[in-house]
């Protein structure tokens, strides 16, 4: 009976009474991510397709063709398993694994897009494909899903008086989630005893439209103020994969403020400062010291080339870096980030790890 | 330079795992540990009556129902078992990062200020100590008689009969360990302390969870056998047992049946009791000495030789 439990635990995959849908597919820049998620006025037109819709008028042309990234989630959790432990099937061990792999959090999520900017319209495509642990320890779920977006906007840039420009920018969203119905503990037995599983299949369970809107004020001494509103929509129909019921999710709506500065100096070495405040009408419902840390994200980039960058920053108390190197038209990128997972600030933080590269022209 | 200390000091802070760093430096604190208990009258369809598979798995129709007279003791509240998302955030509180393992074991040796949440616990064990032999006799009740063997009945008939009748008895003997592995840890629980901690609240409110999720896998055992058993296709068979090919097609009937029982009440089982053992055991791997709480090995253990 023991050994029947045990077994049976393991191969639990999937099986999880969980809900799991989002409302959007967002995903950011990676200088935006490795500065604490901040620099919303920041130039950049990458910036464009989900941070800042105005950043676009920033560049005549940029083709992104392709860019691939693989990220692994709870990357601290995950490299202190046991792993030698495991082959000799320590159930301490194999208990240690699993209490770490709990909550609804990415484990292995694997990044491709393509984008085009040309004199302030913008397009882009992204899909990813990975692996989410949901529910708690033993009855742990991975749960495979494909996310693909594709967006497209425009952005402007006017001189308002001398040595101010103005930017303005709208982009548009259309996001699609697919999750695999889990293997039930029904599909796992039947596997056993009839030798005849059920396939898994990728069901469709959101789709989601959103507009973003962006503004930005540029000095010609380097700074910067950005206000965005995005995910402005009126939010989805997602179906729980499990029970197949149909929950109305709002959408992630919210209001953003973003300052930063940056210059060039000797020719070759590059400064960045950003500090944003983010979401502004979440910070009103409970107005206090800790809540505005939590909302304040800040973020450094240092150019010390025009091919190496350094970057850091805080999202709301949590770290992020990154580093990068261009050569040429291919370019590396390598970002940790730390992440909430809980709705209460430190519960819950979890680590990613990820490793872009990419063709820019 | 300064964008080197910058970038280290931030680096060195939130160094080794995955912290705030506001909560780290005293800047903000964490939200602090509350568990929401459920509590709720004892259900029943009479007002001296409680029905027992209503208090702990759901009020909803069900083949399955059990009612005992409502023990004397029993005066106020009872605990309810918590849903998968309350059990998860208790798991989620109690497993959480931004505090260190001594300040939730002082919580967890912190005593219970709320009197009815004390009162609940205890009319909760006075409940299950009252029902444990009338949920053993219902759960194995429901299993369907087949008449009775006779002296014209046929050797093969007899034969199949005294093993569908040991089938029940080992139903009814796994049924009284699994429910007394439950019961007496729970029963032991208050016996000795009228001022319980929140550590023997948390173990009270994982156990009942757990006997819920038994509960609820019986439940859809027995709906399940009973579905397969009241077809009309069986029925039947069985009324028109003649000649030595009907009765061979009985036998593969009820083999048919059993195995099937069997691996639906294996999934039923299982399906039902992972989401609360998984609970069970994100907690009891952590503080399961500080609360006297068996880890997921030993009750496997305990479960062992069924």
């Amino acid at each position: 009976m023991k050994r029947l439990i045990t077994v049976l635990l393991i191969m639990s995959l999937s099986f999880s009474l969980f809900s799991f849908s989002i409302t959007s597919y967002r995903p950011l820049d990676r200088e935006y991510r490795a500065m604490g998620s901040s620099g919303m006025s920041l130039k950049g037109v990458e910036k464009g397709f989900y941070t800042n819709p105005a950043s676009l008028s920033n560049d005549k042309f940029n083709l992104v063709l392709p860019s691939l990234e693989m990220g692994v989630g709870s990357f601290t959790e995950i490299a202190t398993i046991p792993f030698s432990s495991l082959g000799e099937g320590d159930f301490d061990a194999i208990n240690e694994v699993l209490s770490k792999l709990t909550g609804t959090i990415p484990v292995l999520d694997m990044k491709a897009s393509s984008s085009l900017a040309l004199f302030g319209f913008g397009a882009s495509i992204n899909a990813s494909l990975g692996l989410y642990t949901s529910g708690e320890g033993i009855s742990m779920g991975l749960i495979p899903f494909m996310n693909i977006a594709a967006s497209l906007g425009y952005g402007h840039s006017f001189g308002l008086k001398e040595g101010i420009r103005v930017e303005v920018g709208a982009m548009t969203h259309f996001s699609s989630f697919f999750y695999s119905s889990p293997l039930g503990i029904e599909e796992v037995v039947d596997t056993i005893v009839s030798e005849s599983p059920e396939k898994l299949r990728l069901k469709l369970t959101d789709t989601a439209f959103s507009l973003d809107l962006g503004t930005t004020l540029r000095f010609d001494n380097g700074f910067s103020l950005a206000l965005t509103m995005v995910d402005i929509g009126e939010g989805t129909d997602s179906v729980d994969i499990v029970t197949g019921e149909v929950e109305r999710l709002k959408s992630d709506f919210s209001i953003n403020f973003g300052s930063g500065w940056e210059r060039v100096f000797w020719g070759w070495l590059g400064v960045k400062a950003s500090l944003d405040f983010s979401d502004i009408v979440g910070f009103t419902k409970d107005v206090s010291f800790p809540n505005l840390l939590y909302h304040t994200n800040m973020g450094l980039k240092v150019n010390l080339t025009k091919g190496i960058g350094l970057m850091g920053g805080l999202k709301g108390g949590y770290p992020s870096m990154g580093a990068e190197l261009k050569l040429w038209f291919i370019d590396l990128f390598v970002l940790y980030t730390m992440d909430e997972y809980s709705e209460y600030v430190g519960y819950n933080p979890r680590d990613t790890l990820s490793v872009q590269l990419r063709m820019v022209f | 330079m300064k964008v080197t200390v910058f970038l280290l000091s931030i680096l060195l802070l939130v160094s080794c795992s995955p912290e705030n760093l506001w909560q780290k430096v005293g800047l903000a604190s964490p939200e602090p540990i509350e568990i929401t208990s459920k509590t709720g009258s004892p259900k029943g369809n009479e007002e001296d009556e409680v029905d027992v598979m209503k208090c702990f798995v759901g009020d909803r129709e069900s083949v399955v129902s059990f009612s005992i007279r409502k023990p004397e003791s029993l005066r106020g509240n009872i605990l309810y078992p918590q849903d998968k998302k309350e059990a998860e955030k208790m798991a989620e509180m109690l497993n959480a990062k931004c505090f260190s393992q001594h300040q939730i074991k002082a919580f967890l040796s912190s005593e219970i200020e709320d009197k009815d949440l004390v009162f609940a616990m205890q009319n909760t064990v006075f409940l299950l100590d009252s029902c444990r032999t009338t949920l053993i006799d219902g759960i194995v009740g429901f299993l369907p008689e087949f008449p009775p063997a006779t002296e014209e009945s046929s050797k093969e008939y007899k034969e199949i009969l005294e093993y569908y009748n040991s089938i029940k008895g080992d139903v009814s003997s796994y049924c009284d360990k699994v429910i007394s592995g439950l019961f007496d840890p729970l029963l032991n629980l208050l016996s000795s302390s009228e001022t319980p901690t929140w550590g023997e609240y948390v173990k009270c409110q994982l156990m009942i969870n757990l006997l819920s999720g038994v509960l609820e896998g019986m439940e859809r055992t027995v709906e399940e056998v009973f579905e397969v058993l009241s077809s009309e296709e069986m029925i039947d068979v069985v009324f028109n047992l003649g000649n030595e090919e009907e009765i061979e097609e009985l036998q593969g009937k009820l083999k048919e049946v059993g195995i099937h029982s069997l691996l639906d009440a294996v999934n039923s089982l299982v399906s039902s009791v992972l989401p609360p053992l998984a609970v069970y055991n994100s907690i009891s791997y952590k503080y399961g000495n500080d609360i006297d709480l068996m880890s997921l090995s030993q009750l496997l253990e305990k479960l062992e030789g069924v």
